[in-house]
C-alpha cells in the first residue's frame, strides 16, 4: 500500500478504536451504575472499572495514532479518491474477500445445512476452483481431507459434527 | 534445585514409553512440516493441534505439543535455506545467509548447521529453564495482588515496546484491545456479564484458541494466496561439513546466541522472530565471519537458529512459573494447557509439581528428535515444499473450521473465529502487532480482578500499588519500558515512518 493511502487507514482504524473505546465506557457505566447505586458496589470495585480504565486509554492513544498518521500525509479525503477505488481492486483485495466469501459460506450456510463430510467437500472444491487449480488430484485430497477430518474428530474424539 | 533435576530425570525416563516417543516423534515432524510450509508457523500449528489432543493424556498433549512447537523452530529454516522463504518469521534471518550458501551448492551444510545448532539453542534454553524455574516459582509465591496486577500491565507493556519498535504506541493499542477482548464474559467478582450481547455463548468468554485460529490462520491462508509464486528449490549438494569441529570452534559465539535467545524469550509475548534477528545483528557485529554475512557463511544460520531455539526455554519459563507467556506460540500453549485443567502461574508447582519436569523432559527429548528428524525429513521436504499453496490453504482454511468447532461443539466459536480473521487480516495490514494482542487476552482477567481486589482491600486507595518492594521492581521496569522508546525516538525523530 503506498504511503498517504497507509496513513490515510490509520486514521479510520484510529476512528474505530476511538469509537470502540467509547462504546466501552458507555456500556460500562451502564451495566456498572445500578449496582454503585444499590450499594453492591463501590465506583473501584464494580464491573466497568477495568473497561473504563482500557477505554479510556485506547481513545488516548488513537488519538495519538490518528493525529500522527495526519501529521504524516493521511487524510479521510483518500477514502472518496481514485487510488482508493484501486486499492478495493487489487489483488490483494480480491484475495480477502474471496478467501472471506468462502468462509461465510462455510460457517454460515454450508455447516449448519448439509453434513459436515459433504460441506466439506464442497468448500474445498470450491476453494481450489476459485484459486484457479482444479484437477483430479483437487478432487482426491477434499473427498481424503473430508472423511479424515470425518473419522478423527467425529468417531476418534466424539466431536458431534454438524 | 538437584531436586528439579532429579525429577526431570524420572520424566525423561516416563517420556521414553513407545506411545510417548511415538507422539514426540509425530509432533515433531509435524512441527519441521509445518515450519517449512510458508504461511504456517508455531502459533497456528499449536492452535491447530490443540483440538486433537483434547482426547489424550495431559501428559500426552504436552509432549506432542512441545514437540511441535520445537520442530517448527528449525523447520522454518529448512524453507529459507532451499526456496528463499523463511517458512515461519523466526526463520526470516535465516535466509539471509541461509540461500546465498544453497546458491553455492552448500544447502546440506546449511542445513545441517540449523539443525545442530537448533538442538544446542534447545540444550542452552532448557538448563536456563530448569535452573531459574524453581527461583521464579519461589519468588512468585511472595507475590499478592498488588504484583499480579503489575506483572499483567509489565507483560503488556515490555511486549508492546518490543513488539512495534517503529511506534510502541501501536504495540500499546493491540495490548488494549487483547485486554478489552479479555473483558468480554462474565467477570469475576460481582458476576456481571460484560459486552457479551445478550449471547449465552459468550458468557465464558472468548474461546482463546478459536479466536486465535481466526486471528493468525485466516491472514496467513491470504497472505499465501495473494502471493503465490513457483518454488523453485536448490540442490541440497554434499554434506560434508565437520559438524562436531564446528560446534567445538563456535562454543563461544553459539552460547552467545543462547543468552540472546532466552533472554528474549524470556520477555513477555516478545518471542522467537525479535530474539533471531538480534542473535543475527550480534553475529554480524561480533563474529570473525560479520563483515561477509549476507554472502553466505555458516554464522549466518547458526545465529538465528540457535537463538530461536532456546528462545522456547525461556518463553516457557515466565509462561509457567508466573503465567505470564513469553511468546506467541507459548501464548496458545498456555490456553492448551488451560484447555487440559492446568493453571500455568505460581500455583502450577504446588498444584501440579509434574508438569515444570515434564516440560523440561519435553524439551530435551525435542532435542534429540530434531536432529533425528530433522535428518530424515531434510530430503522429502524437497518434495514438500512442492505442495501447491491452494491445496494447502483450502487444507488450513477447514482445519481452523474444524478446530474452533470442536472447542465447544459450537457454530457460534466457527462465526467468532471468522470475525477474528477479519481483525487479525486488518491488525496485519495496520502493522498492529498480534502478539500484545494474545497477551492482553491472557492477561486481561488476571489484570482486572487484581486491580480491583487491590482497591478494594485498600478502601479504594491506590497507594496498596506502590507500598511493596516488589511492586516497584515492576513499576520500574514497566517505566522503563515506556520511556526507553520515548527515549529512542527524541533521538531518532524519523522512526515510526515504517509502512507495511
Amino acid at each position: 500500500m503506498e504511503k498517504k493511502g497507509w496513513y490515510s487507514c490509520q486514521i479510520l482504524f484510529s476512528f474505530f478504536l476511538i469509537l470502540v473505546g467509547l462504546y466501552v465506557i458507555f456500556n460500562s457505566v451502564r451495566y456498572s451504575m445500578p449496582l454503585i447505586k444499590a450499594g453492591d458496589a463501590t465506583y473501584v470495585d464494580a464491573p466497568g472499572f477495568s473497561p473504563v480504565v482500557c477505554g479510556g486509554l485506547l481513545i488516548i492513544l488513537s488519538l495519538y495514532v490518528a493525529y500522527g498518521s495526519w501529521k504524516r500525509g493521511g487524510t479521510l479525503r483518500y477514502f472518496f479518491s481514485a487510488e482508493m477505488f484501486a486499492a478495493l481492486k487489487s489483488k490483494e483485495a480480491l484475495t480477502f474477500y474471496k478467501v472471506f466469501t468462502l468462509m461465510f459460506l462455510y460457517g454460515f450456510v454450508l455447516l449448519p445445512s448439509l453434513p459436515y463430510w459433504l460441506s466439506t467437500i464442497l468448500f474445498m472444491l470450491a476453494f481450489m476452483i476459485t484459486f484457479k487449480y482444479f484437477t483430479w488430484k483437487a478432487v482426491a485430497v477434499s473427498v481424503l481431507t473430508s472423511f479424515t477430518l470425518y473419522y478423527v474428530f467425529g468417531t476418534l474424539f466424539s466431536v458431534a459434527l454438524p | 534445585m538437584f531436586e528439579q533435576f532429579a525429577i526431570l530425570g524420572r520424566e525423561f525416563v516416563t517420556l521414553l514409553s513407545p506411545m510417548n516417543l511415538l507422539l514426540q516423534f509425530l509432533g515433531m515432524a509435524l512441527g519441521v512440516i509445518m515450519g517449512a510450509l510458508p504461511g504456517l508457523n508455531a502459533t497456528l500449528g499449536i492452535a491447530l493441534l490443540t483440538p486433537l489432543t483434547f482426547a489424550v493424556p495431559t501428559q500426552y498433549a504436552l509432549a506432542v505439543l512441545m514437540a511441535l512447537y520445537i520442530g517448527v523452530m528449525f523447520g522454518g529454516s529448512i524453507s529459507a535455506i532451499l526456496i528463499n522463504i523463511p517458512g515461519t518469521g523466526s526463520a526470516a534471518a535465516t535466509l539471509l545467509d541461509g540461500y546465498p550458501l544453497a546458491k553455492k551448492g552448500q544447502a546440506a551444510n546449511a542445513i545441517m548447521v540449523s539443525r545442530w545448532t537448533s538442538a544446542v539453542g534447545n540444550f542452552w534454553g532448557l538448563l536456563f529453564f530448569l535452573l531459574c524455574a524453581p527461583i521464579l516459582s519461589a519468588l512468585a509465591l511472595n507475590f499478592s495482588s498488588p504484583e499480579y496486577f503489575w506483572l499483567g500491565i509489565m507483560g503488556i507493556a515490555v511486549c508492546g515496546s518490543f513488539a512495534s519498535p517503529d511506534m510502541p504506541v501501536r504495540g500499546w493499542i493491540s495490548g488494549l484491545i487483547g485486554l478489552l477482548i479479555a473483558f468480554i464474559g462474565i467477570e469475576d467478582i460481582h458476576a456481571v456479564a460484560r459486552f457479551t450481547f445478550g449471547r449465552p455463548e459468550l458468557f465464558t468468554g472468548v474461546e482463546l484458541i478459536s479466536a486465535m485460529m481466526g486471528f493468525f490462520g485466516i491472514p496467513a491462508v491470504i497472505s499465501a494466496l495473494h502471493t503465490r509464486q513457483e518454488v523453485v528449490t536448490e540442490q541440497l549438494g554434499k554434506q560434508d561439513l565437520p559438524i562436531w569441529k564446528y560446534l567445538k570452534d563456535e562454543f563461544y559465539h553459539i552460547f552467545r546466541w543462547s543468552a540472546i535467545g532466552v533472554w528474549i524469550g524470556a520477555l513477555p509475548g516478545v518471542g522467537e522472530n525479535v530474539a533471531s534477528f538480534l542473535a543475527y545483528a550480534d553475529a554480524k557485529k561480533n563474529h570473525p565471519d560479520g563483515p561477509k554475512m549476507g554472502t553466505g557463511v555458516y554464522a549466518g544460520v547458526a545465529a538465528p537458529e540457535t537463538a530461536n531455539n532456546s528462545a522456547i526455554g525461556g518463553a516457557a519459563l515466565p509462561m509457567l512459573t508466573l503465567g505470564i507467556p513469553g511468546s506467541p506460540p507459548a501464548a496458545v500453549l498456555m490456553g492448551a494447557l488451560m484447555l487440559h485443567g492446568l493453571r500455568p502461574g505460581p500455583l502450577l508447582p504446588v498444584e501440579n509439581p509434574e508438569v515444570i519436569p515434564q516440560i523440561g523432559a519435553t524439551i530435551f527429548v525435542g532435542t534429540i528428535l530434531t536432529l533425528i528428524v530433522g535428518a530424515l525429513l531434510t530430503r522429502p521436504m524437497i518434495n514438500i515444499l512442492k505442495v501447491r499453496p491452494e491445496i494447502l490453504m483450502a487444507l488450513v482454511s477447514v482445519l481452523v473450521v474444524i478446530g474452533s468447532y470442536s472447542m465447544k461443539s459450537s457454530i457460534f466459536d466457527v462465526k467468532v473465529m471468522i470475525l477474528f480473521g477479519i481483525l487479525g487480516f486488518i491488525c496485519d495490514k495496520l502493522d498492529y502487532n498480534p502478539a500484545p494482542i494474545v497477551l492482553g487476552m491472557i492477561l486481561g482477567p488476571m489484570i482486572d480482578f487484581n486491580l480491583r481486589r487491590t482497591l478494594m482491600l485498600n478502601s479504594g486507595n491506590p497507594i496498596g500499588f506502590f507500598n511493596r518492594p516488589l511492586s516497584l521492581v515492576l513499576i520500574g521496569i514497566i517505566v522503563l519500558s515506556f520511556v526507553g522508546p520515548i527515549i529512542k525516538k527524541f533521538k531518532d525523530p524519523q522512526a515510526g515512518e515504517t509502512v507495511a
